[in-house]
């Protein structure tokens, strides 16, 4: 069994970032058996309540802790890595013994961890991420942050890079984007947490009961005995909207704090977060697609953020997070400034017209709207009386999502890639690479035939973006050339 | 190549798929109609729409349904309400795959399923056993993947 010396290359091994020669295996930094221990305790502490409850703290105590400890030891001491030129080998397990061999062109992304327990002992956690895996591949806990530039250099092909030192890598690559704390601060008060609570607050008399909600009241009026039923309430709102703005405000702060995207060589570094330091590297090459988001607030601002599409690319074991943030928040032309960038585009994609949806998908809309309501209303109010009649109310709000939906969506080719945009309340734009396409479909159903519509969606690996209710003829056409480019590409 | 249709056994295996939960669903709809105060009637012309659905939408199904493998990509067109055409290149195929559930093997029908990097692209189901493997080889072969 090898010494406990992962994070220091060994005197012979190579210093710089190429692998020539397949080392030795290796074994984490000791500060593993530590952050390992944190990690387990808060679950072995829920699988101790029982024995608690059985035979008190004490007796429970002294059977977990060595156990716990032991577990870490042993799983430390069986757990090591390997670069080769072309893989990376990583073994352990404490009951079931495992090996998995990484091919390096398999690596989709390369992230560096740095948590407050990391911090505590001058260390970082690696995450490899691999296409198609549904977890992170390899996780490597406790790392120096030589050793984990080694490894990332490693991933990216054994080129230099900027070792250990995040400011080398800004002196010497563009900075695409850096978050400012005004930029933070405007970023979480238009984030839209706030209009998800106003939203709630809607149907907080439904799940507060009117005990509490009574409660509130007489605090309010406790607190300030002259103001009226109305004015407290509002009072009230107000207290609670701000509380939300607050927290995400801190929110935002605590995740995205002096976030920086780079472009280093062919590949993005993302460096942020306040308490837990993360820095992903995403190789510019598994880039699938981007992604603009407006939400209402931040459209009428002329404000966008920017996601991007990576294939197998999983966020703690979030398999249903696709993207990753590559602004959290920025002027809608800087946005696009670097989808161009970040996408390698050769035309300048923010001039792509984009066409809307001809009038008449607006009327189809408009009919599948109305009918069925107009419907259902009919029947509650003969059933129900004047209380049926709500129904209708709602109408005028489907028609005004409807038509400020007609108004945003919008479709787009070019030789290089597809733009589709739509959405209401958040306004997306994808931009797809026509060389990541996979597959096409065309749809339509009675309506849209009835109406010469038809909906178009590009499969991409992880996303299917789809151009609704285009002219059918025209998306007979695009099916016809995105089917013909994808197939010579 | 021309657009094919599937084989007709096809439209027995939907059939059976679709008559027997219809029947149930249309002979609760008149039982329903005696505790609901409704003339039976009501509930036997639900009970025979359901039927006509269950009849009317396979066949449709299978007039409807195309495939071709054509220069550079397979095309499938299909759909009984919402129609449906989907394009997968050969460069873009992962794997290719055949396919025999219980109610295929009692019809002697083979599905084939077509993977891309982005997931399940395509599945031309209602093919006897012989055509669905030549399919299958044909297109490992062209696409270079490897079938399973």
């Amino acid at each position: 069994m090898p010494e406990p010396q992962a994070s220091e290359p060994p005197p012979d091994q190579p210093t710089d970032t190429q692998v020539t020669a397949p080392e030795t295996p290796k074994q984490l930094h000791a500060a593993a058996v530590p952050i390992w221990l944190m990690y387990d305790a808060g679950r072995f502490f829920f699988a101790l309540i029982p024995a608690i409850l059985l035979g008190g703290i004490q007796p429970a105590l002294l059977v977990a802790v060595p156990f716990i400890v032991g577990a870490s030891v042993v799983r430390f001491r069986r757990f090591h890595y390997q670069l080769t030129s072309g893989t990376l080998m990583v073994e352990g397990g404490l009951i079931n013994r495992w090996r998995r061999v990484i091919p390096r062109e398999r690596v989709q992304s390369v992230d560096v961890v740095e948590k407050l327990r990391h911090r505590a002992f001058g260390v970082v956690e690696v995450r490899v991420e691999a296409i198609g895996a549904q977890e992170t591949e390899a996780a490597l806990v406790a790392l120096s942050r030589e050793e984990a530039e080694r490894i990332k250099g490693w991933a990216s092909g054994g080129g230099p890079v900027a070792a250990g030192v995040e400011g080398d890598a800004e002196r010497h690559h563009p900075v695409l984007a850096r978050l400012t704390p005004t930029g933070l601060v405007l970023a979480g008060i238009t984030g839209g947490r706030v209009a998800v609570l106003a939203v709630l607050l809607g149907y907080a008399q439904e799940f507060l009961g009117e005990q509490t909600l009574q409660q509130a009241r007489s605090l309010v009026q406790d607190l300030m005995p002259s103001t009226s039923l109305v004015a407290g309430a509002a009072i009230l709102v107000a207290a609670l909207i701000l509380t939300s703005l607050v927290l995400s405000v801190i929110a935002t702060v605590l995740v995205h704090w002096d976030f920086t995207l780079i472009l280093e060589d062919d590949r993005l570094v993302i460096t942020r977060g306040l308490l837990e330091r993360r820095r992903a590297q995403i190789p510019l090459r598994r880039i699938q697609a981007v992604e603009i988001h407006e939400n209402l607030l931040r459209k009428v601002l002329g404000l966008a953020s920017l996601t991007v599409v990576v294939a197998g690319y999983n966020q703690e074991g979030q398999h249903n997070d696709r993207t990753n943030v590559l602004l959290p928040i920025g002027r809608r032309k800087t946005t696009w400034s670097i989808a161009a960038q970040v996408l390698r585009a050769r035309s300048e994609i923010d001039t792509i017209a984009l066409e809307p949806r001809p009038r008449r998908a607006l009327s189809k809309n408009l009919v599948l709207l109305t009918l069925p309501l107009g419907v259902a209303g009919t029947i509650a109010t003969l059933l129900g009386g004047a209380p049926g009649a709500f129904v209708f109310l709602l109408l005028p709000l489907g028609w005004v999502a409807l038509y400020l939906g007609f108004k945003v969506a919008g479709h787009g080719i070019n030789d290089e890639c597809v733009i589709v945009r739509g959405g209401v309340v958040v306004t997306t734009t994808s931009i797809v690479p026509m060389a990541n396409l996979q597959h096409l479909q065309m749809s339509w159903s009675a309506l849209q035939e009835r109406y010469g519509l038809a909906t178009i969606r590009v499969h991409i690996p992880r996303s299917a973006p789809r151009a609704r209710d285009m002219d059918k003829k025209q998306a007979a056409q695009w099916f016809k050339q995105l089917g013909a480019a994808s197939a010579e590409i | 190549m021309e657009p094919k249709p599937l084989h007709p056994g096809i439209r027995k295996a939907w059939l059976t798929l679709a008559l027997p939960p219809a029947a149930f669903a249309g002979l609760a709809a008149i039982q329903l109609t005696r505790p609901l105060d409704m003339p039976i009637g009501f509930g036997v012309v639900v009970a025979v729409a359901l039927l006509a659905l269950a009849v009317g939408v396979p066949n449709r199904l299978y007039k409807r349904w195309r495939y071709a493998i054509r220069d550079r990509d397979v095309y499938t067109s299909r759909g009984a309400i919402w129609h449906l055409e989907t394009l997968i290149p050969f460069d873009r195929i992962q794997f290719v795959e055949s396919r025999q559930g219980p109610l295929d093997r009692m019809y002697g029908l083979t599905q084939v399923l077509i993977y891309t990097a982005a997931g399940r692209a395509g599945r031309i189901p209602g093919l006897d056993s012989a055509t669905a493997e030549s399919l299958r080889e044909e297109l490992s072969t062209i696409a270079g993947a490897p079938s399973v």
